[in-house]
């Protein structure tokens, strides 16, 4: 029987994370040949952390995790 | 050098409380993250600071670091709820 697995790019068939975050296994996916109505989280890296205080206002210590939903268009 | 005001100092202390959360909540899907974990240390360090600085120039932030003298002390700084503007 066909399998969803069998049709996911082996780049995404790698070993479970185990290493610091130096990579992240979908940043070498081409995004078009994954199967479709399956949701991603790709994995956090640590990276680019806010100052403390900017921190606190921002809610977050990640602005890659910054990202007020305004209900517009951001520019 | 000017005293440092509570709300300055109450203000330092939040912010390092909360830096040291959202290295907690990454450390709980990246328990490896040697980067992290340098964080992780040094701000541990900065929230204690933080806290001591805090306790020993306006009293304790918790009822488990009142500095014991003659008196109990924990009920002398204004309640959260009694706000001075």
């Amino acid at each position: 029987m066909d399998s969803y697995i069998d049709r996911v790019p082996m780049m995404a068939q790698r070993e479970p994370y185990t290493a610091p975050a130096t990579e992240n296994a979908f940043d070498y996916i081409n995004l078009g040949q994954l199967p479709l109505a399956m949701a991603y989280v790709p994995f956090q890296r640590w990276e680019n952390l806010y100052e403390p205080r900017r921190a606190l206002q921002r809610g977050t210590i990640f602005p890659s995790l910054d990202m007020p939903f305004c209900g517009r268009e951001m520019i | 050098m000017a005293r440092a005001s509570r709300e300055e100092l109450m203000r330092n202390y939040q912010v390092m409380c909360f830096y040291l959360d959202d290295i907690t909540l990454y450390l709980q899907t990246h328990p490896t993250d040697q980067a992290a974990l340098r964080s992780y240390e040094k701000f541990k360090q900065l929230k204690m600071e933080a806290a001591k600085e805090y306790t020993d120039a306006y009293g304790p932030l918790h009822s488990d670091n009142v500095y014991v003298t003659d008196r109990w002390t924990w009920a002398d700084m204004p309640w959260p709820w009694e706000r001075q503007e």
